[in-house]
């Protein structure tokens, strides 16, 4: 028999920290990970605070999405979300350990967005705007610049979206990732 | 002017030599020669004899069971053998003192100035502890480790004038013990060791194979059937001993009589050797050492044409069929240096070492590695043993009882190209609280990556040492 090798290893856990105080160390701050954990650094930051409302202001998008999203799944007990490395890029996918549970399982959550948008995003692709948000959604909307649109008409809309987005997402995120979708349908 | 100081710790014998302007002495025991590293211990009375009178004895103190003789005492530094007598336990650190004792004897004998310091040298594979120990030995006999130096780079020193603006020079080092072969590179003054090979087939296995040819000569000339292992311990010592000398006369003789006045049961042993009978029972000890010397010039790729020099010293180099052997060999034989005292060049390298300032210069970087997987340099290539402590602080970065701590070699400063992980330790927390985990690190006087970890958290302190001997460096020759 072939003698097997092993295939796990122990990973770093410590990061460097300076000498000022855990709110001033912006670097040692963002390598914080684990729900747990930075659970206990928005204690230590953000005492008093809304931690969703902390989060949003202190964390990066991986924290933010670890924080709001290590908690078991509602319907299997798993946590669904989580960050997925390919390469040197990370993104937070679904991933239901179990296989049971898929990203349909949205949370709905109403939204103040601007109708023209609505109107043209939904105009161009044919599609539903919950449709036409999960694709706007998966894009790199945060790489481009979030032109803001003086001549908002705002009007309820309900978005299914993950939970991590219902979290964490806010009105103006959801406009500036159909902007930079449905420029780039036109564009194309 | 200082006096500087050398000794080559050998296994079977150890040299000392003292340097004052730029005169060698050479601190030869009462024969001349380096003292034999041998000590006796009475399980009596604790009283320790060491050198030649222990080793023209050694067979019959054995025997008698009334000593412990302790032989290759390097080989046990930093380990758990112990002797125990009526007065005291000994280690081998007091053994090891005994016999730098024996050699700082040698410099009283002489009315010069005392041994307080010397440069040391050691093995290029000696183990962190064994330093250690050995520094401590030097200590209780009074002396101060200036500095050690790999063996090979002492040889090195010494000839330093002869290979200054060599690339590539192999030490061919064969003593009574062991025989050590490394291939260095020499660039801009400093000493890389590109590939080392050993064996420990060396003069005492030669000088016990002479005694034992020359025993079954005589007894079969007399007709008895008697082996050498069945021979009182007091006539396998005059008999080894007298071998011995014979080896060592034969390197300028081509003939001369083995004469023991009473071997045997009071009947004297006189045999002729000749060089014919020397070589045949020499030539296989020389074929597999010239055979380890092509292994370790392959081990650092170079090619035989690369090697610009050959060093050929230790007691066993005085070997004729050695000499000729290297000499006949054209992948030898423009390379080859003889040493006209190899006993003692070693020895000498490291008092030169004592005299002059240099040092071991770490020829690879180490840091940490983060939990990004990003390389923290600690240490750079190029820094200097002996450094003062230096100190970085992490903390743990999720929430769990244990910040593991792991350690990185890479060939460039930055860490950026290929990392071998190096040791790897854990510090003991109680959860994520932001709180620093000191971390305290060095380059040691005795070549090793020591680093001290410290926490405090929640009113507990933790507080984990580690460390590292597996490190690259190069001497810095600083003339």
């Amino acid at each position: 028999m072939s003698e097997q090798a092993s295939n796990i290893d122990v990973r770093s856990n410590v990061y460097l920290r300076t000498d000022k105080p855990i709110n001033a160390d912006t670097d040692f701050m963002k390598r914080v990970t684990g729900r747990a954990a930075i659970g206990k650094l928005l204690e230590r930051v953000a005492p008093g605070l809304d931690p969703s409302e902390a989060g949003r202001s202190l964390l990066t998008v991986r924290q933010a999405a670890e924080w709001a999203w290590q908690k078991p799944c509602e319907l299997c007990g798993c946590i669904p979300e989580g960050p997925v490395r390919r390469g040197s890029v990370e993104t937070i996918e679904f991933r239901c350990p179990l296989g049971r549970c898929h990203p349909k399982n949205f949370v709905p959550r109403a939204f103040l967005l601007d109708v023209v948008l609505v109107d043209r995003a939904t105009r161009i692709t044919g599609k539903s705007l919950n449709e036409v948000v999960r694709l706007a959604l998966d894009t790199n909307w945060r790489d481009f610049p979030n032109k803001e649109n003086g001549k908002r008409s705002p009007r309820r809309y309900w978005v299914a979206l993950t939970p991590w987005e219902a979290y964490m997402l806010k009105a103006s995120d959801l406009e500036h990732a159909l902007a930079v979708y449905t420029r780039e349908l036109g564009d194309a | 002017m200082r006096v500087s100081y050398g000794i080559d710790f050998g296994t079977t014998n150890s040299a000392g030599v003292m340097l004052q302007e730029d005169h060698v002495y050479e601190l030869g025991d009462a024969t001349g020669r380096p003292l034999p590293s041998i000590v006796a211990i009475d399980k009596a009375t604790g009283r320790m004899s060491v050198g030649r009178e222990v080793w023209d004895t050694k067979e019959e103190r054995i025997k008698s069971g009334r000593e412990f003789v302790v032989q290759s005492v390097k080989r046990h530094l930093g380990k758990d053998q112990r002797w125990h007598t009526n007065e005291r336990v000994f280690t081998p650190e007091d053994v090891a003192a005994k016999i730098f004792e024996g050699v700082a004897e040698q410099v009283k004998l002489r009315k010069a100035p005392p041994m307080t310091h010397a440069a040391v040298t050691i093995p290029v594979a000696f183990p962190a502890s064994a330093r250690a120990a050995l520094r401590r030995a030097a200590g209780s006999a009074g002396i101060t480790i200036s500095t050690f130096i790999h063996e090979p780079t002492a040889a090195l020193v010494r000839y330093l004038r002869k290979v200054r603006n060599h690339q590539y020079v192999a030490v061919f080092d064969w003593g009574g013990g062991t025989l050590d072969i490394s291939v260095l590179k020499l660039k801009d003054n400093r000493v890389f060791e590109l590939a080392t090979r050993g064996l420990s087939q060396a003069g005492d296995d030669i000088d016990n194979c002479i005694a034992r040819a020359v025993h079954t000569r005589e007894f079969k000339k007399r007709g008895d059937e008697r082996s050498y292992d069945n021979m009182a311990t007091r006539d396998q010592d005059q008999l080894r001993i007298k071998c011995e000398d014979a080896k060592c006369e034969m390197s300028t003789r081509d003939e001369m009589d083995i004469l023991v006045q009473d071997y045997g049961g009071g009947q004297p042993l006189d045999i002729a050797v000749t060089r014919q009978f020397l070589d045949g029972l020499v030539s296989p000890f020389v074929d597999r050492a010239i055979e380890l010397l092509v292994q370790a010039v392959l081990a650092a790729n170079i090619s035989f044409e690369a090697l610009d020099g050959l060093l050929v010293i230790g007691g066993s180099s005085k070997l004729r069929l050695l000499r000729e052997r290297l000499f006949n060999d054209d992948r030898f034989n423009s390379a080859l240096e003889n040493s006209d005292a190899p006993e003692w060049d070693v020895a000498l390298g490291a008092a030169v070492v004592d005299r002059m300032p240099s040092g071991y210069e770490i020829v690879e970087s180490v840091g940490l590695i983060l939990c990004d997987e990003t390389f923290h340099t600690l240490v750079h290539p190029g820094e200097r043993a002996y450094d003062r402590v230096k100190n970085v602080s992490v903390a743990l970065v999720e929430d769990t009882t244990q910040a593991n701590i792991l350690l990185a070699k890479c060939d460039d400063a930055m860490g950026s190209g290929p990392r071998t992980r190096a040791f790897q330790f854990h510090v003991p927390t109680s959860g994520f609280d932001g709180e620093r985990i000191e971390l305290a690190y060095a380059i040691s006087e005795d070549l090793t990556f020591r680093m001290n970890a410290r926490s405090q958290t929640r009113g507990r302190n933790y507080e984990v040492a580690h460390e590292y001997e597996d490190l690259r460096f190069a001497y810095h020759i600083n003339e």
